[in-house]
């Protein structure tokens, strides 16, 4: 009798049990890209744009067409936003495998719907902490519109977070995570975040957008965003040209190290800023006669590059400084981790002093390797 | 005291691991950082060198009465109405408790994992498991302690390898900035994620070996303060420090953050999750056997299997009190702080103090 209970205990929790809120992964939607605007017409605040792939577009036995869905709502919060999309789609969305959002300018200029969306994204249980930030040349909307008509990027979706993920090899650009944005954006009150516009027929992700206090401050070139990435120890691999003996070398960088020192100098700040690189001579010219290069010649060009890399540098430095007035090298972050007690005196004026402390970015180049040819 | 319920010394080390980390694992990175910033690994030591003291004790009042259980040692120490009105308040004590986890429990399984199960199922489903093995005896629990702590030592382990390639250990930095007159109220958060030692006040008098019993206590505590001062030092390193303050959950939001290349393991909360199900399993079942044996103690009853369903209700309506996360601290959160202090800190002080006293007044 004992065994027959047991048996039938034992097959009633195999076959009975179950998923009682059962969701077929098709019947899930999973955006990649959102999209957020101040509304350009009237009526609501915002504008959401939300991204997801058409999962009967992909795979042999494709049914449909279309590979990608584009769906926008306006409303009063984000939140809501979202929310209201649920009326126009069949299934429930699902924001555990979203990428990236967009951030339309004016939005992004707004400190109070920046903020918002911050927190709307860092509450939220299901959002990942490591979606890609992204600032629109104009509106998100655009951008995310734009997807299915870029010529060169036809993924079935995901386009932006695959070129954002963070392996390429040039620094004009720099993408960084949602919790990138915020630990900065409290440690030192600025940070830098990608730029994407639509051009012709690609998506072009280029330069950085300077965000101070949760707000869009202004642009970077992609040049200057290259020297800042390279003074904040961001970059992989870039490429760098001078001019040597008449004609352009270029120079790829394979590493890069950086360190910040301070020097107090008659109660200025100095803050020296050690950048290493290392990398492979990768043009030179094809010379008459055949001979290995010298060391001599490796010293100079090594001279030249760094002067260069100096040279730009200071100038994005200058920019950041000066212009747009925001600390996004990190130099309040340093100070506090590792000059606690110089911090605690400058802290209540950082916003003053920062922009006439001396920054001094000191490079070194490596040539490392010449490649094949001598 | 029969000879089948022994328990060995390694039975006993794993026992207080896996009732002391718990529920507070989640959170405790970010109550420090809140309440010391930077320095929140000073109070994780101090607190650890509190409780390790009290374990001494308790250990030590074992050692004074051997062959008596805790029951019969209060008893004659006490005396029986100061006894049993620190058995009443140990029981509420540990009603709260049991009703803090499950709560904490339903309510992070319910965000994380399963949205639209009721919290009234999963509190009623996860006490009616716990309610099974807090039937058996201590030495079965010992048995379940000893197969779960390598699970919160190697989820340790893993939780720091994952996340090695995204931390900044710079954020660590500077170190002693805090104020000083700050460190008590650290101490005081960090002091109640030590809570589930009280476990020692059955266990110790089962264990096999009379030696060595509070050592591989005190080695328990020392590897719960090490498991702590990881888990606050690779959240820090994560988030920095203002970040930290921000996140509720920190080692969650960690875990949410591992991000390895090729999109091999991504989204890892549900897996973390369901390790840590098995840690507050681990910490109620204990709380749960504790809770039956005072009842069956108060009410004269030879069995504690009697008393373990009609705890279930209790503890179940008691969970549900609290009208939200934030009241659930606030309310329980603080009535646990009271009542912990009273039957964990001053019932085994007090205990001891007057067996000494008594010991020396025999000798003369």
């Amino acid at each position: 009798m004992k065994k027959i209970i047991l048996i039938f205990t034992a097959l009633s929790m195999m076959l009975i049990s179950g998923c009682w809120d059962m969701a077929e992964i098709n019947e899930r939607i999973f955006p990649y890209t959102v999209g957020v605007d101040l509304n350009p017409d009237k009526g609501d605040k915002y504008l959401i744009t939300v991204s997801y792939p058409n999962i009967f577009a992909i795979g042999k036995n494709a049914s449909q067409e279309e590979r990608i869905y584009i769906i926008s709502s306006t409303s009063s919060t984000i939140f809501e936003g979202i929310r209201k999309l649920n009326t126009i789609i069949p299934y429930p969305l699902y924001f555990k495998h979203l990428g990236t959002i967009v951030i339309g300018r004016e939005f992004a200029q707004d400190e109070a719907s920046m903020r918002e969306l911050m927190d709307s994204a860092n509450r939220d249980f299901s959002i990942s902490r490591k979606i890609r930030l992204i600032t629109a040349e104009d509106l998100a909307n655009q951008v995310l519109c734009s997807i299915p008509i870029a010529v060169r990027q036809e993924a079935v979706d995901g386009t932006l977070f695959n070129m954002l993920k963070g392996d390429k090899r040039t620094a004009r650009y720099t993408p960084h995570k949602l919790t990138k944005f915020l630990q900065e954006m409290e440690m030192t009150g600025s940070t830098i975040i990608p730029r994407v516009a639509f051009h012709g027929e690609d998506i072009k992700i280029f330069g950085g957008c300077v965000y101070k206090d949760f707000k869009f401050i202004g642009h970077l070139g992609e040049k200057d965003n290259g020297s800042i990435a390279l003074l904040r120890g961001e970059v992989k691999e870039t490429s760098v040209e001078s001019p040597f003996e008449d004609i352009l070398i270029s120079y790829a960088v394979t590493s890069t190290k950086t360190r910040k020192k301070l020097d107090v100098e008659d109660e200025d700040l100095k803050i020296k800023i050690h950048v290493e690189t290392e990398g492979i001579l990768r043009e030179y010219t094809y010379k008459e006669k055949s001979e290995n290069l010298d060391p001599d010649t490796i010293k100079k060009m090594e001279e030249e590059l760094s002067k260069v890399l100096e040279e730009e540098t200071k100038k994005a430095i200058e920019i950041l400084q000066k212009d747009l007035k925001a600390d996004a090298l990190g130099i309040a972050e340093y100070l506090q981790k590792f000059h606690p007690k110089v911090w605690k005196e400058v802290s209540d004026d950082w916003e003053e002093i920062f922009p006439e402390i001396t920054i001094e970015p000191v490079i070194k180049v490596k040539i490392r390797r010449r490649g094949l040819t001598g | 005291m029969e000879g089948n319920k022994k328990l060995s010394n390694r039975q006993i080390k794993a026992l207080v691991i896996s009732t002391i980390v718990g529920v507070g694992i989640l959170s405790l990175p970010n109550s420090l950082a809140l309440a010391n910033g930077n320095d929140g690994w000073i109070p994780i030591i101090i607190a650890g060198l509190l409780t390790a003291a009290i374990v001494a004790i308790i250990g030590r009042i074992f050692d004074l009465y051997p062959d008596k259980d805790f029951f019969q040692i209060g008893r004659e120490l006490l005396g029986n109405w100061l006894f049993t009105l620190f058995l009443l308040i140990f029981s509420a004590y540990l009603i709260g408790l049991m009703s803090f986890l499950s709560r904490s429990l339903a309510e992070l399984v319910r965000a994380f994992l399963l949205d639209t199960t009721p919290t009234e199922v999963i509190i009623i489903t996860f006490i009616l498991v716990t309610s099974y093995i807090a039937r058996e005896e201590i030495n079965i629990i010992g048995r379940l302690a000893y197969h779960i702590y390598p699970l919160i030592i190697v989820a340790t382990l893993t939780l720091v390898i994952f996340s090695l390639p995204s931390v900044d250990f710079t954020n660590i930095l500077p170190l002693f900035q805090s104020k000083m007159s700050d460190i008590p109220k650290g101490i005081r958060t960090s002091f109640f994620s030590f809570v589930g030692y009280e476990i020692l006040f059955f266990s110790l008098p089962y264990s096999e070996k009379k030696d060595g019993r509070i050592r591989a206590a005190l080695w328990a505590i020392g590897l719960v303060v090490l498991i702590y001062l990881v888990v606050f030092f690779i959240t820090l390193a994560q988030y920095g420090e203002p970040g930290l303050k921000r996140q509720v959950y920190p080692t969650l939001s960690l875990v949410k953050e591992i991000d390895l290349p090729g999109f091999f393991v991504e989204n890892l909360d549900g897996v973390a999750m369901a390790g840590w199900v098995l840690m507050v399993f681990s910490t109620m079942a204990p709380s749960y056997y504790s809770a039956a044996k005072i009842f069956s103690h108060l009410f004269g009853a030879k069995d504690h299997r009697l008393f373990v369903i009609p705890l279930l209700p209790i503890v179940y309506i008691v969970s549900l009190l609290p009208q939200n996360t934030i009241t659930l601290v606030e309310t329980l959160g603080k009535f646990l702080d009271y009542t912990g202090l009273i039957v964990i800190v001053l019932l085994p002080v007090l205990m001891y103090v007057i067996g000494l006293y008594r010991l020396r007044r025999k000798k003369r």
